[in-house]
């Protein structure tokens, strides 16, 4: 007799097939990218090693998502520690506000924001500052959901009351009180935004395309062209995507009750 | 036959040995109490008998039937957890309701029978509320009548008192106890809670790493305790190092005064040995009177510190070095010691329990 | 100075209060403005020009004729319904086995194993996920020339099959599954053991159990990452653009056309064809919340 708890018709079996159909298209990428004909070729990386476009591209984007990161952080933070100290009423406005970058897909905004930052007083279009300004919105959910585990796991109010009978003022407090109590949850929620920015595509494409390449952009316009280069790149990307993503893990597991989802579409 | 028949059960996980050999009947109707410390093994042997783990070796016999083998959801026995763990999706009535639809009673019956244990735990202005509506006390007693509405053989409590606050813990424990003998239900209760154990059982199983220490009425438990633990475990105790004088005559060396204990000595001359008293043995006496130095050992010791519990006065002494516990009832007649006082404690030489291995902890 | 702060609050509480409690609103403008530039003011764009004609810029509602009539465009509507739908479909119950069996193993490297699996692939996808399925299942793909030269299959080969809509749903569900293990985990994890110990003691056999308990109490959790996990497949626009440009007909790609393309530029329509999947996603969303309104009464 088994224990109850322990049921599960055919686990080994079903977790087997999730493993080879996740690992089989990321072998079958590292061969094709090594292969030419029957020989085993290193002629695709060499290419792209020479391609000093690939090392603009990885540049712009690695300053992309920091400045993402970091614009996201100055909005987000003091936002939310605003509302949860002052303004718990105006919790369900900014949930909405959030709630919006998860039902619009990127290419829907992209619509809008091409058609008021083309012209006018703020022709942003094709510099990355719009593709700053649009990834803090598209990341704003993570970055949120991120920052108000975090506030909520801690007492802010009796942490911020205890530093103000010691004298201190909202800055103070937010500096020296809240920000290092929540710093898993700043952590955990910044490498997820990271990670989105660093992966995004579909505004990168639209709103700067070549004027400005992202590294997204750059695999798409390269491999395109040359399938063992688009193997290449697409091994690449996935162990960037590894390290990233084996580093929100490990921050994720020193901020208890945070998640680690992103969407990347 | 007994009703309930643990026989040789055994089980381990990777080398620890959570269960040995642990032997038990248990009549019908009657209310058994597994008490011990976390780890003890008590949770291990009653998921044993729910079904809810396998064991690695014995037998399990209810009502003339083996059931070692039987899977849990066949064995007809009630359980109710320390968490509750009342069905989130389903109102009050539905969860008491649930076995009997399992059984496939039909809508009427289900509802009569739901009403009937609603009543029973006087709960029925909260039929249709789901479990985060109701407080923890009031999950507890939805739990018990989940577990008994469908008229189990044996009921299983798994430590379901200890979630609650002091308040409801003790009304709670005397509705089970009350609701428990109404229904004449044969019951196991586990705790780790002394006091909950002697207060409800029929008796008490007393486990320690595995092992059954003893088994025994509350009354048997409490004042003939025959092991070191168990003396240990139940009541408070007072530790106190001695060392034997003459074995023969049961005389003992307690901080400078000879005392007598009943019987002779197994421990030859000089061994070190540690005497256990209970505080409420203990007494403060005006003068020695004669004649009761046949039955009462008397010593000095000083006051140190007096706190009134509620019902009874603790006061702490020191016999030489050895700090010591006394315990007597409160009353407005009384006068209490003054801290400095010297006084005079007698206890009676039958009370005292004799320890051999030098055992330190007092829980 | 104790006692003065005190009085302080007491008498000025009531004058004070309210100017506080509006100044306080000061304090969100950052963040309402940045919403409203990048959120509020590009949907407002959208819906207004989803409006206007193209060229003369005057009100019509040819764009949602076009959007809803033209078979090129209809199709592309049905097509990306039917892609998300699928893969969410697909990706919810599949996912959700897979979360179920990894975490009732007994083993914990499988355990964290298939959570790791998961945190990578999840955020694999776009472009370069694209282009390993092409070098997987593409015409030369080392799995179909795999398949043709061991098996004799050419199913893959020439007019290859990823190209098609079966092939674009195995690369979305690609990202879906392991998307959907990490949704459903904590929902998972949240299954006490003891509500499955208490239902087999009053009788119920795992089925039951399931059908009774486990299930409804998941069903919230389920429906929501279904929602998501279509969104997901809804908007997701880098991967079919790299993959088949061209070949798969999706809203998504015909929006980029439409505002990218040389030859069609057409925002009108491109907004009329954005406002409808947001229609549609908004009607997901309540459907989502009438499913659960059920669920609701019990849950905290």
């Amino acid at each position: 007799m088994r224990k109850i708890t322990q049921f599960r018709p055919g686990g080994s079996l079903v977790l087997v097939l999730f493993a080879v159909y996740m690992l089989v298209p990321l072998l079958a990428t590292l061969n094709f990218s090594l292969t030419l004909g029957e020989n085993y070729t290193t002629v695709a990386y060499e290419k792209l090693l020479r391609n000093e476009a690939l090392f603009e591209a990885l540049w712009h984007s690695l300053l992309l998502a920091t400045l993402t990161v970091l614009g996201s952080l100055i909005l987000t933070l003091p936002t939310l520690y605003w509302v949860q100290l002052k303004l718990p009423q105006a919790k369900p406005l900014l949930e909405f506000f959030t709630l919006l970058p998860f039902i619009v897909p990127p290419i829907v905004m992209a619509l809008g924001l091409i058609r008021i930052y083309s012209s006018g007083p703020f022709p942003i279009t094709g510099t990355p500052q719009i593709l700053v300004f649009s990834y803090m919105m598209v990341s704003l959910p993570f970055m949120f959901r991120a920052i108000d585990n975090a506030l909520q796991s801690i007492d802010t109010h009796t942490l911020t009351e205890a530093a103000q009978s010691l004298g201190a003022g909202t800055f103070t407090t937010l500096r020296y009180i809240i920000i290092p109590n929540i710093l898993p949850g700043i952590v955990s929620g910044s490498l997820l935004v990271f990670s989105s920015a660093l992966a995004e595509f579909a505004l990168a494409n639209l709103l700067v395309g070549s004027a400005w390449t992202t590294f997204p952009v750059f695999v798409s316009n390269v491999g395109r062209a040359d399938g063992r280069q688009a193997a290449a790149l697409a091994v690449i990307s996935f162990v960037i995507t590894w390290l990233v993503s084996i580093t929100i893990l490990w921050s994720a597991n020193r901020a208890p009750g945070q998640n680690n989802i992103s969407l990347n579409r | 036959m007994s009703f309930l028949v643990l026989n040789q059960l055994k089980k381990a996980f990777g080398t620890a040995l959570a269960v040995d050999n642990f032997e038990l009947e248990v009549a019908k109707g009657e209310l058994v109490t597994f008490l011990g410390p976390s780890g003890c093994g008590k949770s291990t042997t009653l998921r044993i008998i729910a079904g809810f783990e396998t064991c690695d070796g014995g037998q399990i016999w209810m009502n003339q039937q083996e059931i070692t083998h039987l899977p849990a959801n066949r064995r007809k026995i009630g359980m109710v957890f320390q968490s509750y763990a009342l069905f989130p999706n389903m109102t009050v009535a539905e969860n008491i309701g649930f076995g009997l639809k399992l059984a496939k009673e039909k809508p009427p019956i289900i509802k009569k029978r739901v009403n009937e244990m609603l009543s029973l735990i006087r709960l029925e202005v909260l039929a249709q509320r789901y479990p985060h509506q109701i407080s923890g006390g009031q999950a507890q007693r939805v739990a018990l009548a989940r577990a008994l509405a469908p008229q189990p053989q044996l009921l299983l409590l798994d430590e379901p008192l200890s979630a609650l606050d002091a308040l409801i813990r003790r009304s709670l424990r005397a509705e089970i106890r009350q609701i428990q003998q109404q229904l004449g239900i044969t019951t196991i209760f586990v705790t780790h809670d002394q006091e909950e154990a002697l207060s409800l059982s029929d008796r008490i199983v007393v486990m320690n790493q595995g092992r059954i220490e003893q088994i025994g009425t509350p009354f048997e438990i409490y004042n003939y305790p025959t092991t070191n633990f168990v003396a240990s475990f139940i009541g408070t105790l007072n530790m106190l190092p001695a060392r034997v004088t003459n074995a023969a005559k049961g005389e003992i060396n307690l901080g400078g005064h000879t005392v007598r204990v009943a019987g002779p000595l197994s421990q030859s001359d000089n061994t070190e040995i540690t005497l256990a008293l209970r505080p409420e043995n203990l007494k403060i006496v005006e003068v020695e009177e004669e004649g009761l130095s046949a039955t009462e050992n008397f010593v000095h010791a000083k006051v140190k510190e007096v706190s009134l519990l509620g019902a009874v006065v603790r006061v702490r002494l020191s016999l030489a070095e050895v700090l010591l516990e006394l315990d007597m009832f409160n009353s407005r007649h009384l006068t209490l010691p003054v801290p400095g006082a010297e006084v005079k404690l007698s206890f009676p030489i039958d009370s005292g329990l004799i320890l051999t291995k030098p055992n330190t902890t007092i829980p | 100075m104790a006692v003065i702060s005190v009085e302080q609050k007491i008498n000025l509480k009531p004058k004070q209060g309210i100017v506080k409690k509006n100044l306080a609103w000061l304090g969100l403008l950052p963040f309402i403005l940045f919403c409203g530039a990048f959120e509020l003011l590009p949907m407002g764009f959208m819906l207004v020009g989803s409006f206007l004609d193209t060229k003369k810029g005057t009100f019509t509602l040819s764009n949602y004729q076009d959007a809803l009539t033209k078979p090129f465009y209809l199709n592309a509507f049905l097509n990306s319904i039917y892609v998300s739908l699928i893969t969410a479909g697909v990706g919810t119950i599949l996912g959700g086995l897979i979360a179920y069996s990894a975490l009732t193993s007994r083993r914990s490297w499988v355990r964290s194993g298939v959570i790791t699996l998961s945190n990578v692939t999840a955020n694999f996808a776009g472009v370069p996920l694209a282009f390993a399925f092409v070098a997987t299942l593409g015409s030369t793909g080392l799995v179909s020339v795999f398949l043709e030269k061991s098996m004799g299959i050419d199913f893959f080969s020439k007019e290859s099959n990823l190209y098609k809509f079966g092939g674009l749903c195995l690369v979305y569900i690609y990202f879906q599954l392991p998307l959907m293990v990490l949704l459903i985990t904590p929902a998972l994890k949240g299954l006490r053991r003891e509500w499955h110990e208490a239902a087999a003691s009053l009788g119920a056999s795992i089925w039951q159990y399931w059908r009774h308990i486990g299930l409804p109490v998941l069903f919230p959790a389920l429906a929501a990452s279904f929602v998501l996990l279509m969104a997901n497949a809804f908007g997701a626009y880098a991967t079919v653009y790299a993959l088949a440009q061209g070949y798969i007909n999706l809203t998504p790609i015909q929006i980029g056309f439409l505002i990218n393309g040389d030859v069609a530029l057409n925002t009108g329509l491109a907004n009329a064809l954005a406002t409808l999947m947001i229609v549609l996603m908004a009607g997901m969303l309540f459907a989502y919340q009438q499913l659960n309104k059920r669920s609701r009464r019990w849950i905290r």
